[in-house]
């Protein structure tokens, strides 16, 4: 009998209803993000703007979804960037081991060693600020966990015995770790991929809060809950509003993370 | 006399464990020639599976000489559920031989979809993956894995141990009809004397990384001169 992984669905279905509400907010919000309204401004949640309004009569709603969307591109690219980097060079130490993977590993621990919040605000410190600049720092600094996670699978899997039969095969040492090697750590990958995400929002919704991430006029996660913070009595639903919609964003992936776990401590 | 396919000569083989070199073949030699069947015989640890290793090429830490004269050999492993990629279909798998030297598509299905007709495999298996055939079936991917590539001679490491006694028997039968049909040499490796000798022509039995005693397989059952020899046909019988 098949258990079924509930963590899995009720992850994979919040997690995609938030990214489809997002995507929905690239085409259409109810109003204008950006547009100043003198004659609404707090107001309460109600049905005209279902998560109030700001002090400057901005509708929540749609500035959430703009905010939303800035974060998971952020995540999106933060996660390719070290997603990618991380599994060519976990791959490649992961099966040839030696000194190169020595060096590599050794320099990864020295990264690692430092909490990433502290070295992205270095880094932004230092480059300056903005949506492209956090990608890039954000991406490099999420390089090692995924180089470390993908290096000890290949290390794993390259004494099995499909390994030395794809070799006998006559598969090149790059058609070996990829087209053989690969698919076998892509439940892993995928589980890292998700909780990479949740970091990837989490760090920056940290840095725009700081005021050392996204910049106005784009709209962030973090800088609306800065924002929030200063009214937080007196227009709850603006600090409320945006942390829910970050919690669930962030709870979808994680559970859906956590499912992929374990499913593939079931196979 | 048939063409010689593989000479090995003074071999000596080793195994690195944390930097220390342990010595697993002790200058074993041997041939085998065009439509034999070569059975290697012993314990397990006795360097059975190092030896398949070195002629495949995989462990280098050897020294002496291995000579193929009839190409690359393949190799079939124990246990198919580890040595067939368990994220590949069967179709990919078959094929892969045949991608790396490069046939094109078409005639690799073609091919493929032959080899599974040959080991007597449905081809709807084509889709699917190791996981989702029986160990006979899976046995059988294994068999036509290796021989796609048309090699003369195919390397079985203990390929029916892992596998129930009927099935035991289906597939050496397979083993059996293959080499008729297609003219193959083995060397065919195994710890069971029953097995050997329904197999082989030709008899090799192995101990501690030294061949003790050769022979054709009548004379070596019937007449077995090494102490070695006597004692795993008093356990098999």
């Amino acid at each position: 009998m098949k258990r079924r992984n509930w963590t899995l669905r009720i992850g994979g279905c919040v997690a995609a209803v938030m990214v489809a509400l997002i995507l929905l907010g690239t085409v259409w919000t109810p109003y204008d993000p950006n547009a100043l309204a003198g004659a609404e401004k707090s107001m309460a949640p109600c049905l005209a703007h279902l998560f109030g309004t700001d002090n400057f009569g901005r509708d929540l709603f749609s500035r959430v979804l703009e905010g939303g969307r800035t974060s998971l591109l952020i995540a999106f690219c933060t996660v390719a960037i070290g997603g990618v980097c991380g599994t060519v060079i976990g791959s490649l130490t992961g099966y040839f081991g030696g000194l190169v993977d020595e060096v590599l590993m050794r320099f990864n621990d020295s990264v690692s060693a430092f909490p990433n919040i502290l070295l992205a605000l270095v880094c932004v410190s230092i480059f300056g600020t903005g949506k492209y600049k956090i990608i890039l720092v954000l991406g490099v600094l999420f390089i090692p966990s995924f180089a470390r996670i993908v290096r000890g699978e290949f290390a794993r899997e390259r004494s099995r015995d499909y390994v030395e039969n794809a070799r006998i095969m006559g598969a090149g040492p790059f058609r070996v770790m990829f087209a053989h090697i690969l698919p076998n750590v892509k439940t892993v990958l995928l589980s890292s991929v998700a909780i990479g995400f949740n970091n990837a929002v989490l760090a920056e919704a940290g840095m725009s809060f700081l005021s050392m991430g996204v910049q106005p006029p784009d709209a962030s996660l973090g800088r609306m809950l800065a924002e929030a913070q200063g009214s937080l009595f007196t227009m709850p639903w603006y600090a409320l509003s945006t942390g829910c919609f970050m919690v669930l964003l962030i709870l979808g992936f994680s559970l859906l993370g956590q499912g992929l776990q374990e499913q593939e401590r079931e196979l | 006399m048939a063409e010689t396919l593989l000479e090995v000569r003074h071999l000596n083989a080793f195994y690195r464990n944390r930097g220390r070199r342990q010595q697993i073949l002790h200058d074993v030699s041997f041939t085998i020639h065009e439509g034999e069947v070569l059975g290697l015989v012993g314990e397990s640890g006795c360097g059975k599976t190092t030896l398949s290793r070195a002629i495949l090429g995989i462990n280098r830490e050897i020294d002496g000489e291995i000579l193929h004269h009839g190409g690359q050999p393949r190799m079939v492993f124990q246990d198919p559920a580890s040595s067939l990629n368990p994220a590949w279909t069967v179709g990919r798998l078959l094929e892969e031989p045949l991608r790396n030297a490069g046939v094109p598509k078409q005639e690799r299905l073609a091919r493929a979809i032959e080899m599974l007709d040959l080991v007597g495999l449905d081809s709807a298996s084509y889709e699917r993956r190791p996981g989702g055939l029986s160990g006979g079936q899976r046995q059988r991917v294994g068999i036509a894995a290796a021989i796609i590539g048309q090699p003369k001679l195919v390397i079985a490491d203990e390929p029916v141990s892992a596998l129930d006694v009927t099935i035991q028997a289906q597939i050496l039968d397979l083993f059996m009809r293959l080499r008729k049909e297609l003219g193959l040499s083995y060397l065919f490796i195994s710890h069971d004397m029953d097995v050997i000798w329904q197999i082989s022509d030709t008899v090799m039995v192995m101990e501690n990384g030294r061949i003790v005693e050769t022979g054709p397989r009548d004379d070596v059952f019937r007449d077995p001169q090494h102490p070695y020899t006597k004692k795993l046909l008093d356990a098999a019988l």
